[in-house]
């Protein structure tokens, strides 16, 4: 029995020390590519050094001389929710939908954000983090959303934040046409704009100054042409003009198909990787 | 002897619920965000402004995974077919109903929702539609055949798209996408998803179309695709957790079941 109680303590102990010692189970995932040596192990073979990094001016940056930087595709801020790694650029000749540089991060996970508090970012949307890079992935980001292409629901967009913090800046930021299309269903929708493509892609840009937009209902517009300003207009249930975070919401629909004999489906699709591309023409002037 | 065990006990209950509270205030701890952003900084990937290192970067971040449209037509035959199909389904019905052409041309909300398949009318007997809209579609144009969309829908038509839309009511607003070119290729992972995907789909049931749902902050979309076509059907919704046409799934598959072809031409006329 004093055996038995001995190695109870002694369990509980470890216990203990476990917690002390921050010491929750390593995931494998997170383990360091770098073990430290073996000192019993013979020598490793020489490494080559690695390559002096280049220097920052050799990168693309924006006119402000930030260097962009982006996080992989699916690589969601942490807690979350589980991304959607889809590297297609589905549109490789689009014009990036801003016509100032812009913020890819979360609206709901960051500061200002309904959720920010989760990873520690309590604290207004005009923290200087939110108006800088990396970018980082939304789509797929945990709302009470079911999209059919995100493991655990999810944000069927991304969120662009503009240049400036609009309330500290008072600036306009201009959302644009990425390709010639035509302005579809304007008239019906409250918060939403529409831009269709002759050749079949459907592009959704929410939260616009909607009172004041550049475009009509049925207008033939094109790429580049200014849409609206980038606003945080929105409603609640009760059909009133609530505000969000001032951001654009991008949606991108396109009818894929993953071969010739399956049926097309017609829904939104990750465009992080698409988009991405588009920045990297604009930055290089393209 | 006893005492001690007691002691013991006692304790290890004590140590016990010290890890306890140790393990949940690690728990309750948030993240430290300038720790979350230095990692963002250290894992995210710049872009060398030319040369080959630019060329090398795009490669590692499969920048060569893009996909390509292609033009299609639509499956004329089997636009025929459901159409032929649906007006011998009608001429099952009661002889009252056929007898009134009114109900078969521009049947009631209910009757639609109890008579799925796809009916021809003119766009001269929608009420918003310019026939100059519908008319230069080459695909074909389908908007729910519900009195209270179909009267009040407009449509946007291009060569290869089109778009109808309308505001149902203060709380409600319906639009549905259509086009046959595809796009494909991209993400091999991407691809083997939506195989997958497809080979699952739930079928709606009147027509037997595969559809899928999804819902979000603004209402709900169920995709559909007919005569090698696909099509989205958008409902958005004031209040889209409480509103039924937006929470439940009956009243869009109810759309998406019952529909009018309002470029009958493309099918040899109404």
């Amino acid at each position: 029995m004093r055996s038995l109680n001995k190695l109870f303590v002694a369990f509980v102990f470890s216990l203990t020390l476990a917690a002390c010692e921050g010491g929750e189970t390593p995931d494998p995932t997170d383990a360091p590519d770098e073990q430290p040596g073996d000192p019993m192990s013979p020598d490793p073979a020489p490494q080559p050094e690695e390559p002096d990094p280049m220097p920052e001016e050799e990168y693309l940056a924006d006119e402000e001389g930030r260097v962009f930087s982006y996080v992989s595709v699916g690589d969601l801020l942490p807690n979350s929710g589980p991304g959607h790694e889809d590297s297609t650029i589905y549109r490789p000749d689009i014009q990036f939908p801003l016509e100032d540089a812009a913020f890819l991060n979360s609206q709901v996970y960051r500061y200002g954000g309904s959720q920010g508090y989760i990873n520690g970012m309590e604290g207004g949307q005009c923290n200087e983090t939110n108006y800088d890079y990396p970018w980082q992935d939304t789509f797929c980001e945990s709302r009470s959303r079911s999209q059919i292409m995100c493991p655990d629901g999810g944000h069927e967009g991304v969120d662009i934040r503009p240049a400036t913090c609009i309330p500290e800046s008072g600036a306009s930021h201009w959302a644009v046409a990425v390709e010639d299309g035509r302005i579809v269903g304007l008239a019906d929708s409250k918060y939403t704009v529409k831009l269709q493509t002759e050749d079949g892609s459907l592009y959704r840009y929410l939260h616009m100054k909607m009172d004041e937009l550049a475009v009509e209902d049925g207008e033939y517009v094109t790429k580049g042409q200014r849409l609206g300003r980038v606003f945080n207009d929105f409603y609640n249930s009760a059909g009133e003009r609530v505000a969000t975070t001032y951001h654009l919401h991008f949606e991108m629909y396109q009818n894929y198909a993953p071969d010739e004999e399956t049926d097309p489906v017609f829904d939104q699709v990750n465009p992080y990787m698409t988009l991405v591309n588009a920045y990297e023409k604009k930055l290089r002037g393209e | 002897m006893k005492k001690n065990r007691l002691v013991r006990v006692g304790l290890a209950a004590l140590v016990a619920c010290i890890a306890a509270g140790v393990v949940a205030a690690q728990e309750r701890t948030p993240p430290d965000p300038e720790a979350i952003q230095a990692a963002l900084r250290e894992k995210a990937k710049r872009i060398p402004k030319a040369g080959l290192a630019s060329a090398l970067r795009a490669a590692a971040d499969n920048r060569d995974a893009r996909a390509t449209t292609l033009v299609r037509r639509p499956d004329l035959e089997a636009l025929r077919a459901e159409l032929a199909r649906t007006s011998a389904a009608d001429e099952e019905r009661s002889a009252a109903d056929l007898s009134n052409l009114s109900a078969v041309r521009a049947p009631s909300a209910a009757q639609q929702r109890v008579a799925p398949g796809l009916r021809a009318l003119a766009p001269e007997n929608l009420r918003r539609v310019a026939p100059a809209e519908v008319e230069r579609a080459l695909i074909p144009v389908l908007i729910p055949a519900a009195a209270e969309v179909r009267d009040k829908i407009r449509v946007y038509g291009m060569e290869n798209v089109y778009t109808a839309s309308a505001r149902i009511d203060a709380e409600a607003a319906l639009s549905i996408s259509g086009t046959c070119n595809r796009v494909v290729g991209g993400d091999p992972d991407v691809i083997a998803f939506r195989k997958r995907l497809a080979e699952q789909p739930r079928r709606l049931a009147g027509t037997g179309a595969a559809y899928f749902m999804s819902r979000n902050d603004f209402g709900v979309d169920l995709s559909f695709s007919k005569f090698g076509c696909g099509y989205v059907i958008t409902i958005e919704c004031g209040d889209p957790g409480a509103d039924p046409r937006c929470a439940e799934d009956d009243y869009i598959t109810g759309l998406a079941d019952s529909m009018i072809l309002a470029n009958p031409d493309l099918a040899g006329g109404e």
